[in-house]
């Protein structure tokens, strides 16, 4: 969906990216850590052409991005900011209606399809017609993020877009767009200086510093092999272990059929949460439930270690 | 311990100048200045009760400042505007009665002062008592009320700027409309050319530094000298171009005026649309660049509307302005409310100076709410 080859942007000689090559591919939730000041949100810019580059080529769905018309390569490609920058003076609906308007959708077409957004944000139905300030910063986010995705694009930019928000929101949030990516399949590329943010969501990550990317690679392959020391001390140092846990899931290790004593666990709980909840009730072993409650199985620290 | 200070001056000044100034000044006729006339002989009788809502306002110093306190004092304030202006008209009816026709009877300082000081404790209590412009123009109006209504019951009649107006009315209509119509038509071109230029110094920061020093330049050439300067190159071109002064423009009259009330016009519009513009927040602009909107599309659809605020601020203040500083026009030969009043300068009459001084200073007054009005609309529509 997206290829970057040999891609660098010099500035005042300084190199701000660095003879970048990767491609994303359709369906992929993509996320570019570093660093700030590493050049991620600088490559992110890139690819909607809010930022130029000296050398190399970006194809966005087959086609170099400069063979597009500048507006109608943004309106095909969602983005989303941590300061959301919604329009003060426009309701929410006339927010998320942005880009379907400049590409001049029908009217009932444009309020169904703002209805289906706040649905799958999950926003009042009511909101539609709330200036930006009566919401909170969560639901501006939401907002935001609905807006991004108005025009059903082929990609979804989003720039740290939970990092100004509390803990607890964030949180929320990032449920919220795992659960999108997975309902829409759209191909998102994020950028986060967040390693936990970036290990829950991506399907691939890549780590880049001081303009160059380093590594890229699935969660787990960049916990278990980090390429150098820069990537081991920014997935966690010696955390990795933790981090592991965190990445994978109570159903991977349960015993089938047996059972145990102890609060039970969800299958699709991180093992991390099982092994918080077995310290917690000083166990050794948990009973595992699926979503409907039915028991699975037991799980034991004793397999936790397995490679 | 006064909780209301301003008031409690306001009513000491008020006081003075009740017992220390003439209420009235009675002159024998037109060229001889007058005699004062105190205070004590308006309110001879029992007419003393019309200072009493005046005195009601004393007790308002020492009360909480709370909403009830305030709406007392525009009750008790309001109706004092209205019973001086009685009082007024009283005492000049009895003066005239008992003199001869040609005498004249002005409003003395001390009349001024009081009104003045009543009208001022007003505004205060209104600005505080209400929050939302709209409101506070419907008060200031309701509140006028009791003094209109003495006004029109033509009670003033026998004071001599009421028979001023009475010779020159036809006059003063005229000089009004003038007046609107030279403020506006500096208005016009000066939105029209300076909204424009507002926008390029807010995109060209290396234009900014430039054009602002022009425009201050302007601002600093004293108004009587720029009307006198702009009479010069007019009427050359007058002459060159015979067509032109048919169509109005030479050297003297309309066009200088405009012209130079235009320039003045020019600073505070360019920069209130420049600060609006560059008011709008960055992440506004990223995210309407990141959506594909067009550089246009960016400049209607959001900045201009975002400056909006700031934009009708600039132009409150060009127009309170433009309304005095067309005074001047009348230098000029254009005509409008500055004529009637040099005239009264000149002829040392001061009733036709006030002639031309009052519907200035009310039209600058409701220009200022009107346009405080719109920007309170404007904006609360996003709160």
């Amino acid at each position: 969906m997206i290829e970057f080859e040999d891609v660098s942007k010099s500035f005042d000689g300084a190199k701000a990216v660095d003879r970048l090559s990767f491609t994303v591919a359709a369906g992929e939730f993509f996320v570019l850590i570093g660093p700030s000041g590493c050049g991620k949100s600088t490559t992110l810019k890139m690819i909607n052409r809010l930022e130029d580059y000296t050398s190399g080529h970006i194809r966005f769905a087959g086609k170099d991005i400069t063979e597009y018309p500048v507006e109608a390569l943004r309106r095909r490609i969602g983005y989303a900011i941590q300061s959301v920058g919604l329009f003060p003076h426009w309701t929410v609906e006339q927010n998320i209606a942005t880009v379907p308007r400049l590409l001049r959708w029908p009217r009932p077409r444009i309020r169904d399809r703002v209805a289906e957004l706040l649905r799958l944000l999950r926003l009042d139905d009511d909101s539609r017609h709330r200036y930006p300030h009566q919401l909170s910063g969560g639901q501006q986010q939401r907002v935001g993020v609905a807006r991004a995705l108005a025009a059903d694009p082929d990609v979804l930019l989003m720039d740290e877009p939970f990092g100004a928000l509390d803990p607890v929101t964030r949180e929320a949030l990032q449920s919220e767009i795992a659960r999108i990516h997975q309902e829409t399949k759209k191909t998102i590329v994020f950028v986060t200086h967040d390693m936990q943010e970036a290990l829950r969501l991506a399907s691939r990550i890549a780590i880049m510093n001081r303009g160059r990317l380093v590594q890229i690679g699935s969660p787990i392959a960049l916990v278990r092999e980090p390429a150098d020391d820069f990537v081991r001390a920014f997935v966690g140092g010696d955390d990795r272990g933790i981090k592991l846990l965190s990445l994978e899931t109570a159903a991977e290790r349960v015993r089938a059929g047996e059972s145990a004593p102890g609060p039970p666990i969800r299958a699709d709980a991180p093992l991390s949460r099982a092994l918080s909840l077995m310290i917690e009730h000083a166990t050794d072993r948990l009973p595992v439930i699926d979503a409907s409650g039915r028991p699975l199985g037991a799980l034991h620290l004793a397999d936790f270690p397995r490679q | 311990m006064p909780r209301n200070r301003v008031l409690l001056l306001l009513f000491a000044i008020g006081s003075i100048a009740a017992f220390a100034l003439a209420f009235l000044t009675l002159a024998p006729n037109r060229l001889v200045s007058g005699a004062p006339i105190p205070l004590s002989y308006a309110i001879n009788g029992a007419r003393w009760l019309a200072l009493l809502p005046g005195a009601a306002l004393l007790p308002a110093a020492f009360l909480r400042r709370r909403r009830p306190t305030q709406v007392y004092v525009i009750a008790c304030a309001s109706l004092f505007l209205a019973a001086l202006l009685w009082l007024a008209g009283d005492a000049a009816a009895r003066l005239a009665a008992a003199g001869s026709q040609m005498a004249r009877i002005s409003l003395g300082a001390g009349f001024w002062l009081l009104f003045a000081t009543a009208a001022l404790a007003l505004s205060d209590a209104v600005r505080r008592a209400f929050r939302s412009p709209l409101t506070r123009i419907a008060v200031g109006f309701a509140a006028a009320l009791p003094a209109l209504a003495v006004i029109a019951s033509g009670h003033l009649d026998r004071l001599a700027i009421a028979r001023e107006y009475a010779a020159a009315h036809e006059l003063v209509g005229i000089a009004v409309v003038r007046h609107i119509e030279l403020v506006l038509g500096a208005l016009a071109p000066t939105l029209a050319i300076g909204l424009p230029l507002g926008v390029l110094a807010a995109r060209r920061p290396r234009l900014r530094a430039p054009l602002f020093s022009a425009l201050n330049v302007i601002q600093t050439i004293p108004s009587i000298a720029m009307f006198g300067l702009l009479m010069a190159p007019l009427a050359a071109i007058a002459e060159f171009a015979p067509a032109l002064p048919r169509l109005g423009i030479s050297g003297i009259g309309v066009a200088p005026a405009i012209i130079a009330l235009f320039l003045y016009a020019l600073l505070p519009i360019v920069r209130n649309a420049a600060a609006g513009l560059a008011s709008v927040p960055h992440a506004v602009l990223e995210a309407a660049r990141g959506m594909g909107m067009t550089r246009r599309q960016i400049l209607w659809r959001a900045e201009l509307p975002l400056a909006l605020p700031v934009i009708l601020s600039g132009v409150r203040i060009t127009l309170v302005q433009l309304i005095g500083l067309a005074v001047l026009a009348a230098l000029v030969g254009a005509g409008g409310l500055g004529a009637i009043m040099f005239q009264g300068l000149f002829a040392d009459a001061l009733d036709q100076v006030l002639l031309g001084v009052i519907p200035i200073v009310l039209m600058a007054m409701l220009a200022d709410a009107a346009m405080s009005a719109l920007v309170a609309l404007v904006q609360q529509q996003r709160q």
